[in-house]
């Protein structure tokens, strides 16, 4: 480990110990009790916070097949999944107009635009700005379907990314619940799944890799956010963590979900340290100890045709025509070379890159998060992709 | 761009464990009693053989058949194929059709018989048609097959040697199997290029792969069930090194940026020299015994590979351990005690869970390059006797 590492990572253990009798600022009881509000506590925090801020946030389900008719070749299985999320909008707003779909990275989950922690909620954020946000379990992963991990990969999740999209354009998916937070304007079924009329597709890390594949296998989004993704620059320390992680899929890997589910399962960074030190540079402990809780293990599929996927992929992305908004975290462990990606990207000259100093790899939940919130939103506004 | 040495060795460090791991993980089914050798043969044990799990006997010694190199057809074959890919190792291809190209030896009188035998032998990632042809007395495979009575034939896969250049990106692995099967069919039909002859018509293929070689065939017999046996040397989807992982990244750092012409300015782009260097070409081809006439052969074949085909190996090998216990027919497996790209490969013959005849054999001082390197020979007289057995 180098040394700046090293440093990191007991930085951020000693974070992490402090963060056990912290709690959010703004859910500090007023006696100075460390007690911190658990996951159910911070879910109902943020629904209560969402309900004051007149923000709708509705459960939502699609159903698509795990085919992959993109221009990434790979393994699936062609079976019929459930895919699970939730819409999150200005009440008001739920009524159409501009979507965009969120596709989380390969260690996390929707919970990486969930976190209930004041600040750190992506779609509530986006929201407040006016935006409707739409986040998913990707295949294989928190609530949506599972399948062999062997039998998924990432062409075949922008196949049901682009599924997705065409499903929000057309209203034809599910509310598998009330809506939590504000309630939305109209009433019945239809005012909780809308016809979108336009679809933007935003990925973290992997899910950037996704969402660029669907955008130019399909062209059916609207628009394409890149956070935190380039496959040409990714650091020798991910890619020591990749080809660890290529080691525990060739050994069977692990069960989808604790000791059960199907196979083919694995962790990318071994432990919560690693976890923590590999993807968050300047975060709130208490957000540390969250994001620890939840790291997610990911598909063997997802991870395994990566290597060709960006090879192919670099040939491929001047055909995407859409504009395009690039966020990095300056302090990536992971990931480097964000002006390079956006280079590769010939085909639209309507780009914006946004560079987050002191920011690690899960910039949405550091410190910097607020200046990824409103540039962001800034942006779909210009755009007029409200 | 060169990659930290602490990094690689990390990168090779993991990979290795897992190796090893998915090698000793897995059991295949109590192998079945072996039969009794036959009275009139001397059972002869298998040349530096290991202490794996066999399913099958001790290959038993027959009388060598000597054909005379007169007797002996060697002609070009050529076959139009297109570079798809319908195999159950997806990746990605271009769909268009192109020209492979190779030649078809065989002694005279194999391919007058009503139903000949032939082996479809595919060479690896950083070789090509030469590894089964070099021009060194004693060392040309296909020559050693057809004196002891057995039909090759050797092509260079799509993207090598004489056969067409696609864009490198532009074909994969499981393309490369796709090929190979329909070749196997053409092989079958007769429906192939002979220069003016008369293409015979095979009632057995087998299909021989030397190092990547062998996942690509590995993917032809567990996708379509097309061939009658798989005889693999220098691969195992277990026992990668960090001498192989060293030259991965290096190459896949060079495929990144879309790779370099095939030969030279002007050829179509997307290849790479899997081996940064013509040293380290031969240091990871061949073992510190191989004949000096060997090396110095060798040396001239240092060319370059299709990035496809390398990019797509990783995702194309996970996908071959679920593969191999699809398959059934019978399987020989053939490995380099020196082998600098593989070693820890005891397990592997375990993991070919569905077939009843699962033989291997370990060529004392060879390294990865077993068709032509130290004791080569014996490789081609178990290879032979294994033919006759199974053909």
């Amino acid at each position: 480990m180098r040394p700046g590492i090293a440093a990191a990572a007991v930085a951020i253990l000693a974070l992490v110990c402090v963060a056990a009798a912290a709690a959010f600022p703004d859910e500090q009881p007023a006696e100075a009790a460390p007690a911190r509000p658990g996951p159910e506590r911070a879910a109902q925090l943020t629904a209560e916070r969402m309900r004051r801020g007149g923000i709708a946030d509705v459960p939502v389900e699609f159903a698509v097949e795990n085919t992959n008719r993109s221009e990434a070749a790979c393994n699936t299985d062609g079976a019929g999944y459930r895919i699970r999320g939730h819409i999150t909008a200005p009440a008001q707003a739920l009524a159409g107009g501009t979507a965009t779909l969120y596709l989380h990275g390969l260690s996390s989950g929707e919970w990486y635009w969930r976190m209930n922690a004041p600040g750190y909620h992506h779609a509530e954020e986006m929201a407040r700005r006016g935006h409707v946000s739409v986040t998913v379990d990707r295949l294989g992963y928190g609530d949506s379907g599972k399948p062999p991990g062997l039998q998924t990969c990432l062409g075949g999740q922008a196949d049901i990314a682009h599924q997705i999209t065409e499903q929000l354009k057309d209203g034809d998916y599910t509310a598998t619940g009330p809506a939590a937070g504000a309630e939305p304007a109209g009433s019945g079924e239809d005012a909780l799944t809308p016809e979108f009329d336009r679809v933007v597709l935003a990925g973290h890390g992997n899910g950037a890799e996704i969402a660029q594949i669907a955008a130019y296998s399909f062209g059916g989004a609207d628009a394409l956010v890149v956070l935190g993704w380039s496959g040409r620059g990714l650091t020798d320390r991910h890619n020591a963590r990749f080809f660890g992680a290529l080691a525990a899929c060739m050994q069977g890997g692990v069960p989808a979900g604790g000791d059960s589910g199907p196979g083919g399962y694995a962790f990318f960074d071994t432990g919560p340290d690693e976890f923590a030190d590999a993807n968050l540079h300047d975060a709130e402990p208490a957000v540390v100890e969250a994001a620890v809780r939840l790291q997610s293990r990911h598909p063997c599929g997802d991870l395994a045709n990566r290597l060709e996927s960006v090879a192919n992929g670099t040939r491929n992305y001047s055909e995407i025509e859409v504009p395009v908004f690039f966020a990095y975290g300056a302090q990536d462990e992971q990931v480097q070379g964000g002006g390079s990606h956006r280079a590769l990207f010939g085909g639209t000259d309507d780009t914006e890159l946004l560079m987050l100093d002191g920011s690690g790899h899960y910039m949405g939940l550091e410190r910097g998060a607020d200046r990824l919130h409103r540039r962001m939103a800034a942006w779909l506004d210009r755009e007029s992709l409200v | 761009m060169s990659r930290p040495t602490a990094v690689l060795a990390a990168a090779a460090a993991a990979l290795l464990l897992a190796a090893a791991a998915a090698a000793d993980a897995q059991v295949g089914p109590a192998p079945a009693p072996e039969p009794a050798p036959a009275a009139q043969a001397a059972p002869q044990p298998e040349q530096g053989a290991g202490g794996a799990v066999h399913r099958a006997a001790a290959l038993p010694s027959e009388p060598a058949e000597s054909v005379a190199p007169e007797d002996v057809v060697d002609v070009p074959v050529e076959f139009t194929v297109r570079n798809r890919n319908r195999t159950r190792s997806r990746c990605s291809a271009d769909g268009e059709s192109y020209t492979v190209r190779g030649h078809l030896t065989a002694p005279a009188r194999v391919l007058e018989q009503r139903d000949p035998a032939v082996t479809l032998y595919l060479h690896g990632t950083n070789t090509g048609e030469w590894i089964w042809r070099l021009d060194v007395d004693g060392r040309n495979y296909v020559e050693e097959m057809a004196a002891r009575g057995h039909a090759s034939v050797t092509v260079d896969r799509l993207g090598y040697g004489d056969s067409d250049h696609p864009h490198g990106l532009d074909t994969c692995s499981g393309a490369h199997a796709d090929i190979a099967d329909q070749i196997v069919s053409r092989l079958r039909s007769g429906d192939y290029e002979t220069g003016g002859a008369e293409p015979a018509e095979f009632s057995a293929v087998f299909l021989g792969g030397h190092s990547s070689g062998g996942l690509v065939a590995e993917a032809v017999a567990a996708s379509f069930h097309s061939v009658d046996g798989l005889l693999m040397s220098g691969w195992a989807a277990v026992g990668i090194t960090g001498e192989t992982n060293r030259r991965f990244l290096a190459a896949y750092e060079t495929c990144l940026d879309g790779g370099e012409p095939y030969a030279r300015s002007g050829d179509p782009a997307g290849y790479v020299h899997f081996d940064s260097t013509e040293e380290d070409f031969l240091a990871g081809g061949l073992g510190e015994d191989a004949p000096a006439a060997v090396v110095q052969e060798v040396r001239r074949h240092y060319t370059r590979s299709p990035c496809g085909v390398l990019i797509s190996e990783p995702a194309g090998i996970l996908a071959d351990l679920e593969l191999v216990g699809d398959i059934e027919v019978p399987v020989r497996l053939v490995y380099g005690e020196r082998d600098a790209l593989r070693q820890g490969v005891e397990g592997y013959a375990d993991l070919f869970t569905a077939s009843s005849d699962v033989t291997e054999q370990t060529l004392p001082e060879a390294g990865h390059f077993v068709t032509v390197d130290a004791n080569a020979p014996r490789f081609y007289d178990g290879a032979a006797r294994w033919l006759r057995r199974h053909g």
